[in-house]
């Protein structure tokens, strides 16, 4: 099988109004991409990118972007889903081998959709969306309640994620919302929103784009000393009926990691993944994740933030660029995961840069109400 | 870095309306016909007898057809469950406060094997609890629609 590595990446300062165009951030990362692996808009074979046409306001959203993401005249496609998917998708187009070096962009602006309403839109129109009660944060409120209930899970170990995360983000320049001063308390006392899911407990409202290159191991060697490679690669869809699945648990995500793990030949996940970047929308989402991504066991995930094992300093430390909670552009986050995680592995991370070696990390992105869909990347260095 | 000639750019309100006709296909019809009985319907896989509420024609797991109706509830057992001191604000997106907290929780009705998501009434929220007995409130007059569940209460 083809060798398949991350090769440059691009971010830019994550904004609640960007006040600009999507075009200008595509455009933008696109060319920061290019410009970090020093190469031309005509090397690159394909483009994929991740947006919504429901969180651009018009039918394929992608049409209007060719030329800002440099798919003019090229094989562009996009996918209407977190830009991890995407990178996956890229990932399998470059393994046909009819492609070398891939593209791949996300990116969304809440501050011109409708916030939340996209959510809603994803509703069954023949139940849930007429009764009118789910909405992206009361389904992750019940998520909530259900693995405190399962597992005796306090709100105060849930509010540890959010301190975590968000001390975090200080030192992360791309970040949004950056609290260095983040007490536990102060989560506890945010505005409630649907109980137990307070706002600090919540993603933020955000304008951004992230952009990645993908190269085959011939040309990724000619790009950079210092390519990221691709070991393994898993998803899983879970049921889009919220009412039949385990909430407390994420089912989809174990998969899609055993999945990855199988690849790559992870067999203990703790000792041998170095960084974690994971898909968090919500605090108490952090703390399922840990559990299905075998990081601890089942049940045990209040525990594991209780130990300060994923702190930044720890050893299996998670979200060190603050992770979603910090900045969350729908579509764009999962490939923040990769890029961040790549910018570990090159020792690039700058002031979140974990102290610890970093050779291996593992990357997630998530879709749909209470992560229905998951993807897993392990990543390793030279 | 934002450039200066990004600022002070006017935005353009746009809105897009689209009404939509969804077949609710047969399993959704029935069940909008028995709630006009006041009666909660689920269908039942032919394989693995999971029964689902709301109806639906294929069970995704076993992928085999389901053809056995089962009448649920009106009782069942609350799953999860949270109150909203704001909602989405369904004109322009975001949210709003909401005066009077609203109860949703996820309510496995008896003989179902899936949860459906509705709202609680008559109940301090200071008394709900995961596993507590609810039953159905019927509307007024029933028409075969979703309206017709108007809210559950706690069994006494």
């Amino acid at each position: 099988m083809r060798r398949i590595a991350i090769v440059a990446y691009a971010q830019m300062k994550y904004m609640q109004n960007r006040n600009s165009s999507r075009e200008v951030m595509i455009h933008e990362v696109a060319h920061e991409a290019l410009k970090m692996a020093a190469i031309s808009k005509g090397d690159v074979d394909t483009v994929i990118n991740a947006q919504s046409d429901y969180l651009d306001g018009r039918t394929i959203s992608n049409m209007k972007t060719v030329a800002a993401s440099g798919a003019y005249f090229k094989d562009e496609s996009k996918i209407e889903m977190d830009g991890a998917f995407a990178a996956f998708y890229a990932y399998m187009r470059i393994l046909t081998g009819n492609h070398d070096v891939a593209m791949v962009i996300g990116e969304s602006m809440a501050s011109c959709y409708p916030p939340y309403l996209p959510g809603i839109w994803s509703l069954d129109p023949t139940f849930d969306r007429p009764n009118g009660f789910l909405n992206e944060i009361s389904a992750a409120a019940l998520q909530a309640r259900a693995y405190m209930h399962k597992y005796g899970i306090t709100e105060r170990q849930i509010a540890k994620v959010a301190v975590k995360n968000l001390k975090n983000a200080d030192r992360n320049p791309c970040a949004v919302r950056k609290m260095p001063r983040i007490s536990e308390n102060a989560v506890l006392n945010s505005k409630l929103l649907y109980e137990p899911i307070r706002e600090l407990n919540a993603y933020p409202l955000t304008d951004g784009a992230c952009a990645i290159i993908l190269a085959v191991e011939s040309k990724a060697r000619q790009i950079t000393n210092k390519p990221v490679w691709i070991t393994g690669a898993g998803c899983c869809h879970d049921t889009y009926f919220l009412g039949e699945r385990e909430l407390y648990g994420c089912a989809s995500l174990e998969r899609a990691a055993e999945t990855a793990y199988k690849m790559s030949g992870i067999t203990n996940p703790q000792k041998e993944i170095q960084v974690w970047e994971l898909h968090e929308n919500f605090s108490h989402e952090e703390l399922i994740f840990y559990e299905a991504l075998g990081m601890c066991e089942k049940g045990k995930g209040g525990q594991l933030i209780d130990s300060k094992r994923t702190e930044p300093n720890g050893p299996m430390p998670v979200n060190p660029s603050g992770g979603a909670l910090s900045a969350n552009p729908v579509y764009a986050t999962g490939l923040i995961r990769l890029c961040e995680v790549a910018m570990q592995i090159r020792g690039e991370a700058g002031e979140h840069q974990v102290k610890r070696e970093v050779k291996t990390g593992l990357a997630h992105g998530q879709n749909g109400l209470c992560a229905q869909d998951n993807i897993v990347f392990t990543l390793k260095g030279e | 870095m934002t450039k200066s000639w990004e600022s002070d750019i006017k935005e353009l309100k746009t809105t897009i309306n689209a009404e939509y006709n969804w077949s609710v296909g047969a399993c959704m019809e029935r069940f909008f016909r028995e709630l006009k009985n006041r009666k909660l319907t689920g269908v039942q896989c032919s394989a693995c007898k999971k029964v689902y509420v709301p109806p639906r024609m294929i069970c995704e797991y076993c992928f085999a057809e389901t053809k056995d109706w089962v009448e649920v509830g009106p009782s069942g057992t609350i799953r999860s469950y949270t109150y909203g001191n704001v909602s989405v604000d369904t004109d322009v997106g975001g949210l709003k406060n909401q005066d009077e907290p609203e109860i949703i929780a996820l309510i496995q009705l008896d003989k179902a094997d899936s949860c459906i998501v509705h709202r609680i009434k008559e109940i301090d929220i200071a008394d709900l609890k995961v596993d507590m007995r609810v039953e159905v409130v019927w509307a007024d007059e029933t028409a075969g629609k979703l309206a017709d569940i108007n809210y559950f209460k706690p069994v006494k």
